[in-house]
């Protein structure tokens, strides 16, 4: 699923793969949120827009970002 | 020794060795820099571009200094901005700009970003050494670094700084120091070496397509990753992350309905800021020029005996009114540095880029965009300022190009002035569909621009880390402000008072024979001569009055003294309430009728919307030519005259179906 799709339930989800434009991907990378990567939901800023957790780093990834990541949850 | 370049053309000395600040946005690196370098530095763009950069003077210790340079903040060395090619092209410079020493800042409380772009740094070969900020924010988040493990591992110094604190910038310097005398021992050791320094070059050189260089990159990514998480696993010890402060503030900060709310309360606390606070200020500084400063000078004068002569009136009504035009602008300037940078510092900016996204999307912009616009509303010259706010040099460009046609409150009393003299009760009314004009024309303008010369502003996706809030060092705050404040001067300090100058030269000079320099009616100057022959120019636009045009060229000095120009101009008294023109609102309604052939209402809207649209002042001009150099602004100059008097025309030519 999309982490677009598991923001409406909120918890914990690893990313398994991106899927976005390469260079788009290799910027997702680059800040930690490619695969493997855990993110937390936490607030919403309206509009599809989410803040979420990285270990201790915070997030805004607007509606198109949480959409291309496809996540899988952590138990 | 050599002095710090003060302007970005100077060629540099190799005496110093050059020492780069790397690291991501908002890790605290200016803040270091300044704690570092104090006052002595400058603020410079890289060489070519618009991108900002900050070098200075970093003493190391009681015989050698540094020159240290602190580029902006990136994510990667692969670049996808102006901002983050200057900094891999200060890593890969040869010769006098080649670096020593790179001093990588990691975010101690979200290292792993950091350490990425440690990995980069360290496959060039660069000696590196590794500065650790924000260990009071770490500690809070329950994240604790072993810093000596971490240098072992990295086989280079790692020392935590607290940039709030000078005592820990001394062994800074001792490390750097010791790096820079043994640059062998310096090189970072990423344990596996997954590429060296000339296979990168290779593969990141110009002729290779960008999708190739992507593929190869983000293999290069997965191989940096998994180094990067072995060694945060092995030199961290992570308490529990507990939900910190920052997470309940943003819940508020970032909220679809209270965000908005908060973010318009904190931007019209700026505009109040940058118009009110500023003015007893202001008023402060006029008032020294005009009382003080003159009377010093008129006694100078009368002492060599030349205060009756042309001498008095180039000194008073040309030099200094030009300094006070400048002075009058250090407040608003100030105080705009300074909530820029409080803003910053704290965070805030970034939940602020969040909030607005959607507004600024269809221009490729994210929130921050905003700030410079509505604080444009005041005055533009801070707006230009404020343009720092945004992230890459192509925005800003973009953000500076839409500034001007931001109506502040200088053109507002020629908007009152004229409105009352045309639509009587209906004035209001008038002045109002002026500010929705200006609207229209700033997102016109933007989109225009956006679509035709600057296509490659398109909007990225927003993916955006949010650092932790916290109160920003008020040493820093002032000494950014004091840096920027004193560019300002210095850029624009020849340019205003020249312009002023210029103006009471011309207007001094008698061509038709009546009067002598310095003491001839305004009709009959060279600046008169010069108004009657651009007044033609606007004849389709129904207000081709010597007149009016006079006051015109007196308003791409400063749009305040236009009243006081055409009241000069039709030697009449300047009205105390521009709302209530008297004999002055006379003479233009009689003017204006005359030239518009009896639709005098409709060249007043269309004289409204050429003030709108055409230079907002010499100090804007200054205040933009800063942040996106002569070039662009000159063309902006004559893009914006022409804007103005398509409008007019335009405006003309409808209204007086009606008016």
């Amino acid at each position: 699923m999309t982490l677009a799709k598991a923001a409406r339930t909120g918890g914990v989800f690893r990313v398994t793969a991106i899927a976005s434009a390469p260079g788009a991907a290799l910027r997702l990378r680059e800040l930690g949120l490619g695969p493997g990567a855990e993110i937390e939901i936490l607030h919403s800023a309206g509009s599809g827009t989410r803040l979420v957790a990285v270990g201790h780093s915070r997030f805004a990834l607007d509606r198109d970002t949480m959409n291309s990541l496809v996540v899988e949850p952590v138990l | 020794m050599s002095e710090v370049a003060g302007d970005a053309g100077a060629v540099l000395t190799k005496t110093d060795p050059v020492v780069l600040l790397v690291g991501n946005a908002n890790v605290g690196k200016s803040t270091l820099f300044n704690s570092l370098t104090g006052a002595r530095q400058h603020a410079v763009n890289a060489p070519g571009t618009t991108v900002h950069l900050a070098r200075g003077r970093w003493k190391l210790n009681d015989d050698t200094s540094a020159l240290l340079v602190d580029l902006p903040g990136t994510t990667s060395l692969l670049p996808r901005s102006p901002d983050e090619q200057v900094v891999l092209d200060a890593l890969t410079a040869s010769d006098a700009e080649a670096p020593d020493l790179v001093i990588v800042v990691l975010d101690a409380s979200t290292p792993a970003r950091g350490l990425y772009l440690l990995a980069q740094v360290a496959e060039r070969g660069v000696p590196v050494v590794v500065a650790l900020t924000m260990g009071d924010v770490a500690e809070r988040h329950g994240v604790v670094i072993n810093t000596g493990m971490l240098a072992d591992r990295l086989g280079v110094p790692v020392v935590a700084v607290d940039a709030r604190s000078r005592g820990r910038a001394e062994s800074l310097a001792t490390a750097v120091s010791a790096a820079l005398e043994a640059p062998a021992d310096g090189r970072a050791r990423i344990a596996v070496s997954w590429i060296d320094a000339d296979e990168l070059r290779a593969l990141q050189s110009a002729d290779r397509p960008l999708a190739e260089v992507i593929e190869t990159e983000t293999t290069l990514a997965e191989a940096r990753f998994a180094w990067q998480h072995e060694v945060l696993d092995e030199v961290i010890t992570s308490v529990e992350a507990r939900r910190s402060w920052t997470d309940r503030l943003d819940r508020v900060a970032i909220h679809p309905v209270a965000g908005p709310l908060i973010f318009l309360a904190a931007m019209w606390g700026v505009f109040i800021a940058t118009t009110r606070l500023a003015a007893p200020m202001q008023e402060l500084f006029d008032s020294f020029v005009t009382g003080p400063l003159t009377s010093v000078v008129d006694t100078v004068l009368t002492w060599v005996g030349l205060e009756t002569t042309w001498v008095r009136g180039l000194l008073v009504d040309g030099l200094l009114a030009g300094v006070g035009t400048l002075l009058t602008f250090i407040p608003v300037l100030a105080v705009m540095y300074v909530l820029l940078a409080v803003m910053e510092d704290s965070g805030y900016l970034a939940r602020a880029a969040v909030v607005a996204d959607k507004a600024m999307r269809p221009l490729g912009l994210d929130g921050r965009a905003l700030l410079p616009l509505l604080v444009g509303f005041g005055c533009n010259v801070p707006a230009f300022a404020a343009t720092r706010a945004l992230p890459n040099a192509r925005q800003r460009i973009l953000v500076s190009l839409m500034t001007p046609y931001v109506t502040c409150t200088a053109r507002l009393t020629v908007y009152i002035l004229l409105a009352s003299i045309f639509f009587g009760s209906n004035a209001g009314t008038v002045v109002f569909a002026m500010y929705c004009a200006s609207v229209t024309l700033v997102i016109g303008m933007g989109l225009a621009i956006r679509w035709t010369v600057m296509r490659d502003v398109v909007r990225q996706p927003l993916v955006l880390q949010l650092p932790p809030y916290h109160a920003p060092a008020p040493r820093t705050v002032a000494l950014r402000t004091w840096t920027q404040v004193r560019g300002f001067l210095r850029e624009a300090a020849g340019i205003i008072t020249i312009t002023t100058m210029v103006v009471w030269v011309l207007a001094a000079i008698p061509v038709t024979g009546s009067g002598t320099f310095g003491n001839t009616p305004v009709q009959d100057s060279a600046y008169g001569r010069m108004a009657s022959t651009i007044a033609p120019v606007f004849a389709p636009a129904g207000f081709d009055s010597p007149e009016v045009a006079g006051s015109l060229i007196t308003g791409f000095v400063a749009k305040e003294v236009v009243v006081a120009s055409l009241a000069q101009s039709y030697a009449l008294a300047e009205p105390d309430d521009v709302a209530a023109p008297g004999s002055l609102g006379e003479a233009i309604r009689a003017d204006l009728d005359q030239t518009s052939g009896g639709h005098g209402p409709a060249a007043a809207l269309a004289l409204m919307m050429f003030v709108l649209a055409y230079t907002a002042c010499m100090s804007a001009v200054a205040a933009q030519a800063r942040e996106i150099g002569w070039k662009l602004t000159n063309i902006n100059i004559v893009l914006q005259l022409v804007v103005a008097w398509v409008l007019a025309v335009g405006t003309f030519s409808i209204a007086r179906i009606w008016l």
